[in-house]
């Protein structure tokens, strides 16, 4: 594994912490727009750093030299 | 038969003629040979591999399971399963499936089976993986085939057996003919006819209810344990599950394999990209109506709450949009059924048939025809499952993951530990899976859980086996070990 390898790994365990958030368990408040309680935005929020934690693998952890990993 | 369901009928009859029109299509595009058949000669483009792996990987569990488990555990089913798996499956789309996609590119391998056999330089490692992805795959067939059969019955209340039958028809059908091509320029039409109609229940169903808020601020009012986690989810339970859905789906034989037709590493890459999104977009609207039908069609039990999302089209929408429903919820079904079927044909024809009968299947366009036989034969065999109905569609669900992702181990360290051995591998796999069982049918191990599901403890066995086994063991041969590593395209 090359060592952007392994920052991308670390950078998902992050995001295995925040997706625990045991800090808000049982919080449904503040409710957004009287409908999208907190899990919702916050695992929306979540999910879209998740998108942009792809475009930086593409561009930075992918291998440029294709013939080698 | 009532006005209603002929509405509903016509409008389904209408979606399953344009499937059968793709795949008599696909059939004239394709050669009859097995590069071909089975992998659309690997030239698929973004936009056909992204609807290819997202419409097979969503299915009866996406449908029917979430809504109901929302249902029944409420919001935080996006977080269970929808962000876990958001997580997860794009980032092993590129720690095992790009390199499983440059080896096969390379070499001209199409199943899990052919790559780590030769991998490992083992038949055994071969046969071994054969044999337990058929065993978790057939179960996995039999929820789609017993989703299908749900929805007709819910929306229009035609006996569960001829949804059943119907679907399982039309997917053999355009399969048999259109082989890989079929099944994937399938998948784009159904993947768009799921979401579409996805999003316009959501929408409808809302404004039926006097709109977002209104029907949310009722849940709050009447069932407000839905809208947070505890007593719903245990946090243990939460991260394991990250484990099995999520971790599984690289696993599954019939997304590996669809990795593998991708054209370009661009290809893979917009994949990677645009997979979270799609479930950002199309997990929140039905974990919201299973949630919503939880104050609305109150007191259903765990198999009955499978069928909310049917109930609540059936109850709130307009006719028209009953056979959008139907055809909606089938789309999803058959777009994994088509690819789990082809798939399981393709293991048999060379992982089982290729193997033992080389001389046999070297004769010119045999291994197509075999191929061609064998899915009528699973569509079969799916139906006898789909009339015994063993369990809710979640619980066969959990199950079969949970073997799938014992099986990503091997994976791992076939591409990133070069001193693994085939027998550590097959301790990995062998070993662990057959523990499995003694976990979810018995109470004998439940002490070695800690409190988090099964998969957890047998995937720490799984791995402690692979590095202890391959340490007292011989690694295959340092220019197979090269081939691996070096894929030179």
């Amino acid at each position: 594994m090359s060592p952007k390898e392994r920052i991308f790994v670390l950078v998902l365990i992050v995001f295995v912490v925040l997706h625990l958030d045991l800090w808000g368990w049982g919080r449904i408040e503040p409710m957004l727009f009287g409908w999208i309680p907190y899990h919702i935005w916050y695992h929306g929020l979540l999910t879209l750093s998740v998108a942009l934690c792809m475009v930086w693998l593409v561009v930075w952890v992918w291998p440029k030299d294709s013939s080698k990993f | 038969m009532t006005e209603i369901t002929a509405d509903v009928l016509a409008i389904a009859g209408i979606y399953l003629v344009a499937l059968l029109v793709i795949g008599w299509w696909s059939y004239r595009k394709t050669l009859p040979t097995p590069e071909d058949f089975f992998m659309a000669g690997r030239a698929f483009g973004p936009v056909v591999l992204i609807f290819a792996v997202y419409a097979t990987n969503m299915t009866a569990f996406y449908m029917l399971g979430t809504p109901g488990n929302a249902y029944r555990q409420g919001i935080g089913t996006y977080g269970y399963i929808a962000f876990a798996s958001a997580l997860v499956i794009p980032a092993m789309f590129y720690l095992i499936g790009y390199r499983a996609w440059r080896v096969g590119k390379r070499y001209g391998y199409m199943t899990p089976s052919e790559l780590l056999g030769a991998r490992y330089e083992s038949p055994a490692v071969a046969l071994v993986l054969f044999v337990l992805l058929v065993f978790y795959t057939v179960p996995y067939i039999v929820t789609s085939v017993i989703g299908a059969g749900l929805a007709l019955e819910s929306l229009a209340k035609i006996p569960y057996l001829w949804g059943a039958v119907s679907v399982l028809l039309i997917t053999m059908l355009y399969t048999v003919f259109g082989g890989m091509r079929g099944t994937a320029w399938t998948s784009v039409f159904q993947g768009l006819v799921f979401i579409v109609v996805g999003l316009l229940a959501f929408v409808l169903i809302a404004n039926a209810l006097g709109g977002f808020t209104a029907i949310t601020q009722r849940v709050y009012a009447e069932r407000p344990e839905l809208l947070q986690r505890t007593g719903n989810f245990d946090p243990k339970d939460w991260f394991s599950f990250l484990f099995i859905a999520p971790l599984a789906v690289i696993a599954f034989p019939h997304v590996f394999m669809r990795i593998l037709t991708g054209r370009s590493e661009r290809t893979l890459k917009a994949l990677t990209v645009v997979y979270p999104l799609l479930f950002l977009l199309t997990w929140p609207p039905v974990i919201y109506i299973g949630l919503w039908g939880s104050v609305v069609i109150p007191g259903l039990d765990a198999r009955s709450s499978d069928a909310i999302l049917p109930m609540m089209i059936a109850r709130f929408l307009p006719p028209a949009m009953l056979g959008l429903g139907l055809a909606a919820i089938w789309a999803a079904i058959m777009s994994t059924l088509d690819a789990m079927m082809l798939t399981l044909s393709t293991m048999l024809t060379r992982d089982l048939l290729g193997r033992f009968f080389p001389g046999y299947m070297r004769e010119k366009g045999r291994e197509v025809v075999l191929g061609r036989i064998f899915i009528v034969l699973i569509a079969l065999l799916a139906l006898v499952g789909a009339v015994i109905r063993p369990g809710t569609i979640y619980d066969i669900a959990k199950f079969a993951f949970t073997g799938y992702s014992l099986t990503v181990p091997a994976m791992l360290a076939g591409f990133y530990w070069k001193r693994s051995t085939a027998w550590g591998i097959l301790a990995s796999l062998v070993i662990p899976n057959l523990l499995l069982p003694f976990y979810y049918f018995t109470p004998y191990l439940s002490w070695s859980t800690f409190g988090f599901l099964p998969v957890v403890p047998l995937l720490v066995f799984s791995l402690v086996l692979l590095v202890f086994v391959s340490l007292w063991t011989r690694p295959p041969s340092e220019q197979t070990v090269q081939r691996f590593f070096n894929p030179r395209l």
